[in-house]
């Protein structure tokens, strides 16, 4: 309350409206200057690239969740929203980078109408298909939100939640204030707040260097720029509070369960291979990696990356 | 301190994401500070203004979140020689200035014999600090931690937090790019003529006139993350709103070839001497590193500072 009325006097700001850019301070503007410099050129990649990349994928992503993790995540996602205030039904929703639909459909389950909207047109393929089979109020609009024109899509200030889920179609404060503008009421986003951790000397190579491999290509232009290091919810978060926001955070500390070390190079071994031939050796080493690296045949998972989600509403 | 299941997630990565404590390098934090202690902190004239911001925007932060300081108890966690400590004591604070390294806290008591200032000084290192045996428990008004590494990690912070009954103050870097070439030229220099097997890295402050941080908390921009964003999201997670201040400073210093190569010379001699084929060899590099005579350092500094209030 007191930074509130603190930048508020400073700047001579009323209220924030949501219909165009939210009324910044010095202390958001030092901000934003933080995160633009820390997010990657833009030039590094096309529209294109990104749609081809995604594309690529979507036939099988999200398919490894097992149904049971998916309804876990789901049933989480509901009742912090619901903490907030936010309840489903009869409720605009736009979900940007939607995916497969991993929370469209589940949202337009519980009454939502869901405007899906994602830069691969295999991703939306399976939305309609399942749309279609479960009668669901579901529309899919194929677009990339790093260049969208909010106006001529009708979205602007016209959605009760907009959703971003761990998703490089919010990759700066662009595309951030674009997502808000959007909304009239809540926005949700989900991100990783992982660190760039600094290793000891003696720490093994990740098993992506070891291979010669570029790891998490899928977000590697996230927000914070860097495969899926980047602190996106960090800034997200930090800017929003700069703003004179309270947003409700969750942390998600993602500690992958204890494993067999075979087990580890079965998935490691599906995981580096869905997108790319991987070669006797490769495959050798991945078994060599996590046989050494064992404790009485376990691989223990060190809880580094920890994402969290977020709800805020625009008008507060 | 962690109640809530999402500031024990936090903490959590907190702790993972600091580097081990390492006693030998902590013993030396002593040492270190304290062969720094007789130039840390003495500003040229030319830097003079821009301190005085810093501590005037110090002191606004903390008007802004409420505290006053005529008669509050303050303590000043790594007061160093006393950048802080000494105008809270002007404005009528009572202050208690902890520091590892009695060359600072020398520096310091000349200055409160000389002006008759209310500071008490207690020499000790905060990564082992027992605050029961300090009595600081819960004793002061203000604790401050001001950019320094005494505030590293959950431990520490903590600390600092349970010495205080009302506000905390907080500061540090978010991140910062010193101008890294030059430093490594110098440093290549170095390791070439002297032969040491363990070139000891050339302190920013040496080379540019600027403190050197490298031990921070979680602060420097090869550590662990940005030093400012772990107890900020802690304490919100602890349900505090911390009052919050992001500043970026980019500056561009040029001077003379001779004059940046002397300065950096003079830096490194107060460690110990150099010998002339290192000097020709460091003039030479300013020379080439100069266009039209002049050498042109750049640092870009992004930090935040935070105050916030107790909840009983």
């Amino acid at each position: 309350m007191e930074r509130k009325t603190a930048t508020d006097k400073k700047r001579g700001t009323g209220a924030k409206t949501n219909n165009k850019k939210p009324a910044g301070n010095e202390n958001s503007e030092r901000w934003v200057e933080f995160w633009n410099a820390s997010v990657r050129k833009k030039e590094s990649v096309t529209d294109e690239e990104q749609a081809e990349r995604w594309n690529e994928r979507a036939d099988d992503f999200g398919k490894h969740a097992g149904s049971e993790q998916r309804m876990k995540r789901i049933t989480g996602l509901l009742a912090f929203l619901k903490e907030a205030g936010f309840t489903p039904k009869g409720k605009k929703i736009l979900d940007i980078g939607c995916g497969p639909g991993a929370l469209s459909i589940p949202l337009a389950d519980a009454g939502a109408e869901v405007t899906s909207f994602d830069i691969a047109s295999g991703m939306l393929d399976r939305i309609r298909e399942t749309a279609k089979k479960e009668s669901l109020k579901i529309t899919t609009v194929e677009g990339s939100w790093w260049s969208a024109d909010i106006d001529k899509l009708g979205f602007r200030n016209k959605f009760d939640l907009v959703i971003a889920s761990s998703t490089p179609a919010i990759r700066d404060v662009e595309t951030f204030d674009r997502m808000m503008a959007c909304s009239k009421k809540y926005c949700y986003y989900n991100g990783y707040f992982g660190m760039n951790r600094a290793k000891p000397e003696d720490a093994r190579k990740s098993l992506p260097e070891i291979l010669g491999i570029e790891s998490g290509r899928g977000h590697a232009f996230g927000p914070g720029g860097r495969a899926h290091g980047g602190p996106g919810l960090m800034f997200a978060f930090m800017y929003l509070y700069t703003l004179g926001y309270q947003p409700t955070i969750k942390f998600n500390n993602r500690v992958r369960p204890d494993m067999g070390w075979a087990e580890a190079v079965k998935r490691a071994t599906e995981r580096f291979g869905r997108d790319r031939k991987l070669t006797p050796v490769q495959k050798q080493t991945i078994k060599d990696y996590y046989k050494s690296a064992a404790v009485d045949g376990m691989i223990r998972h060190e809880p580094t990356n920890v994402s969290g989600m977020m709800v805020w509403n625009v008008k507060n | 301190m962690a109640k809530s299941d999402n500031a024990k997630v936090w903490a959590e990565l907190w702790k993972t994401s600091v580097k081990k404590p390492d006693k030998e390098a902590d013993r030396m934090q002593a040492v270190r500070w304290n062969q720094r202690s007789d130039h840390f902190g003495k500003h040229r004239e030319e830097d003079k203004g821009r301190q005085q911001k810093k501590v005037a925007d110090v002191l606004a932060i903390l008007k802004d979140a409420g505290f006053k300081p005529k008669g509050a108890t303050v303590l000043d966690i790594g007061c160093g020689p006393g950048a802080l400590s000494v105008p809270l004591a002007k404005a009528g604070a009572k202050v208690t200035a902890f520091d590892i390294a009695s060359g600072m806290l020398d520096r310091l008591k000349e200055t409160v014999k000389d002006e008759k200032l209310d500071i008490t000084t207690i020499e000790g290192s905060w990564y082992t600090a027992d605050i029961d045996k300090l009595k600081f428990r819960k004793k002061f008004d203000l604790v401050l931690a001001s950019m320094t590494p005494a505030v590293r990690d959950l431990e520490t912070f903590d600390r600092m937090m349970a010495c205080s009954k009302k506000y905390c103050y907080y500061s540090n870097f978010i991140k910062r790019d010193m101008g890294g070439k030059a430093h490594m030229e110098i440093h290549k220099i170095l390791c070439e003529t002297t032969g040491a097997k363990e070139c000891a890295p050339v302190s920013h402050e040496h080379l540019h006139g600027q403190k050197d941080h490298d031990h921070g908390p979680a602060g420097h921009e090869k550590g662990p993350g940005p030093g400012l964003v772990y107890p900020f999201m802690y304490l919100y997670t602890l349900g505090y709103q911390p009052v919050i201040r992001m500043s970026h400073v980019k500056r561009v210093n040029e001077r003379d070839w001779e004059e940046a190569a002397d300065r950096t010379i003079e830096g490194l001699e107060k460690k110990k001497p150099l010998s002339d084929d290192t000097k020709k060899k460091l003039r030479d590099y300013y020379k080439s590193a100069s266009k039209g005579g002049k050498f042109r350092s750049e640092s870009e500094t992004y930090s935040g500072m935070m105050v916030w209030k107790l909840k009983n």
